[in-house]
């Protein structure tokens, strides 16, 4: 038992570690990667800059705090950063797909742990030099406790799943579509719309705000920063927790689609 | 051991195809409209059994339905209709099981990633496949020895040439030792040289682990060279299937000589032989400087034809050349009178 529970742990963990080597393979893609995100960071603080010029605050958020959260916002976007819709639609496309339902291992876990391990690889080469540059050239505040950093980690670990999730769900819709790019380039602007990854989602009206509490979307960026700013534990776990459950809710969705969507694969040709 | 490994019976598989409309309204009406669905037979009502430790030809033209049945073999497709039994599993439905065991080739997808040396490959399979790591280097070591692996070993992939990176991907295919390996199309596109190498390959493979193999080829002289069975389909059905001998002595009834002469025989006359020997056919090619005489080896005395044509072409015999119909002949003489038979039908 612990020896098939060991041999499944390598398993997963030799994803990873492939994939991690990929991001380091591909180093230079990544940082052009960095460059496009810092740009977007930049530009972004000096719109807040001339909107607070004339207000100390707005909505609890000073230009301090808001500049924090918009590092912490471009960080997070840097690290969960994946492209495994367009791989899977790619796998489908082109019946790539077969090499891996031969080998002994779950499509789903095989990309979750694909994307762990790039995220990996991203934190160890972009969201360090991100955060460098923030230091440097801005006025931010990261001085949080230890225990809201750890939280941070861990809800970091849930954002990637979620983000890897939903770009599953996606990526196996093409199975029925075979061409996705309609899907995934409105996932992209609601993601960018829901998940806080613009603007604090304190901002939008309670409509909008109710709406987000119904989607996974605000579990990427959203709370996590949240996380990392709040001191009440009970309400940081709660946040944790819910995380949590999108993961699940996500990776039984996942697993239904995936079990129709090979009960009727056809891979003509090749 | 002659036991059965794989036995289907009643195996049907069919893709629903959309019919488009066509034109630029044609594609607007797709949009509003349900389309119209049509149902294609891709493999048709067939059964077979495959001996373990045989290595199995699987024939046929382009779309016959070999792949297809590859794929239902190897789990990936569930049949439309009928039953898969392969190692006592059903491929399909005990897919993470039955993948442990089995290994496959596939000429045109290379299995390797794309972006990370070939040994990173080899690794990540050696996990994915839960192997014993003393062992698994071992067998690794001893496969990278024999075939000459070791510089390509820390290329990545995506710089090999095609003779590399097929022989590094068919390594792959066996890493776990599989009591099964399909191979489909494996040297697509190999010269000479590397299908040769990659056939040899093949052979030492089923001496080494005592496979059973299913190969899928449009190459006939690899499928003379490795199967002892053949399966050969045409539109999903199969129409035959027994040795490769078997197939031979059915159908194998044109011999052919070539002769080679050194000066030209304009006036030789090949009625009166063709007529003596009962012969297909004599032919003069290339200016009269070469004769083609066809025949059924079986039904003629060849001793006596052959000095027959000592005596006749004397001091003016520069080569011949003796040859049985090939594989290559015999099996479009099939397929072109399963295709009739389907017309006249």
């Amino acid at each position: 038992m612990i020896k098939l529970l060991k041999n499944k742990l390598e398993k997963y963990f030799s994803i990873i570690k492939i994939n991690f080597s990929k991001v380091l393979v591909y180093k230079y893609s990544f940082l052009i990667e960095i460059i496009s995100l810092l740009f977007q960071f930049t530009a972004s603080v000096y719109i807040w800059k001339y909107i607070l010029e004339n207000s100390p605050q707005i909505k609890n958020y000073s230009v301090i705090s808001l500049t924090s959260y918009l590092l912490f916002s471009t960080i997070i976007k840097a690290i969960t950063q994946n492209t495994t819709s367009i791989d899977i639609e790619k796998d489908i496309r082109t019946g790539n797909i077969y090499n891996f339902l031969i080998l002994p291992i779950d499509y789903i876990f095989l990309y979750l742990f694909r994307d762990i391990g790039s995220s990996l690889g991203r934190i160890l080469l972009n969201s360090w030099l991100i955060g460098i540059y923030g230091l440097l050239f801005f006025n931010v505040n990261i001085y949080y406790g230890i225990v809201n950093y750890l939280l941070f980690f861990i809800s970091i670990v849930f954002s990637i799943l979620i983000y890897s999730e939903i770009s599953i769900l996606i990526g196996l819709i093409s199975f029925w579509t075979v061409s996705q790019n309609g899907l995934r380039y409105a996932n992209s602007v609601i993601s960018a719309f829901f998940s806080g990854s613009l603007i604090p989602l304190d901002f939008y009206p309670d409509l909008l705000k109710k709406i987000s509490l119904f989607l996974p979307y605000r579990s990427i960026i959203y709370v996590p920063i949240t996380i990392l700013q709040t001191n009440t534990i009970y309400s940081n776990l709660f946040q944790l927790l819910i995380q949590f459950l999108w993961v699940s809710v996500l990776f039984f969705i996942n697993n239904k689609l995936k079990i129709k969507a090979f009960n009727s694969l056809e891979i003509v040709g090749g | 051991m002659t036991d059965d490994i794989i036995s289907a019976t009643n195996l049907s598989k069919t893709y629903k195809v959309y019919l488009n409309k066509k034109g630029i309204i044609g594609n607007i009406k797709n949009i509003f409209i349900r389309r119209e669905k049509i149902n294609i037979a891709a493999v048709d009502n067939i059964s077979f059994i495959i001996k373990s430790n045989s290595v199995t030809g699987l024939l046929g033209p382009n779309g016959a339905g070999k792949t297809t049945i590859i794929k239902m073999l190897t789990g990936i497709l569930s049949p439309t209709d009928g039953t898969i039994k392969s190692m006592g599993l059903n491929p399909f439905s005990d897919r993470k099981k039955y993948v442990k065991n089995i290994g496959v080739c596939l000429g045109q997808k290379p299995q390797l990633w794309w972006d990370l040396p070939v040994i990173e490959s080899y690794k990540m399979l050696s996990k994915i496949y839960s192997l014993e790591e003393d062992s698994f280097n071992k067998y690794l070591n001893y496969l990278i020895k024999k075939w000459n692996l070791e510089d390509l070993l820390f290329k990545p992939v995506r710089k090999l040439s095609l003779g590399q990176l097929s022989r590094c991907n068919l390594i792959a295919s066996i890493l776990h030792k599989p009591k099964l390996l399909f191979l489909d199309e494996p040297t697509l596109g190999l010269d000479i040289y590397y299908k040769n190498i990659f056939l040899e390959m093949i052979k030492e493979i089923k001496k080494d682990l005592n496979t059973t193999i299913i190969l899928t080829s449009h190459n006939l002289y690899e499928i003379e060279e490795l199967c002892n069975n053949i399966i050969l389909i045409d539109k999903g059905k199969i129409i035959f299937s027994d040795t490769l001998q078997t197939l031979k002595n059915m159908y194998e009834k044109e011999n052919e000589i070539i002769l080679i002469l050194s000066k030209p025989a304009n006036d030789f006359d090949g009625n009166q032989l063709k007529e003596k020997y009962n012969l297909f056919n004599i032919e003069k090619l290339d200016n009269n400087s070469k004769i083609k005489i066809s025949f059924d080896k079986k039904k003629i005395n060849l001793e006596n034809l052959i000095s027959d044509l000592l005596v006749l072409f004397k001091n003016n015999i520069k080569d011949i050349v003796f040859s049985n119909s090939s594989l290559e002949k015999i099996i479009q003489n099939i397929l072109i009178k399963d295709h009739s038979n389907n017309i006249d039908r």
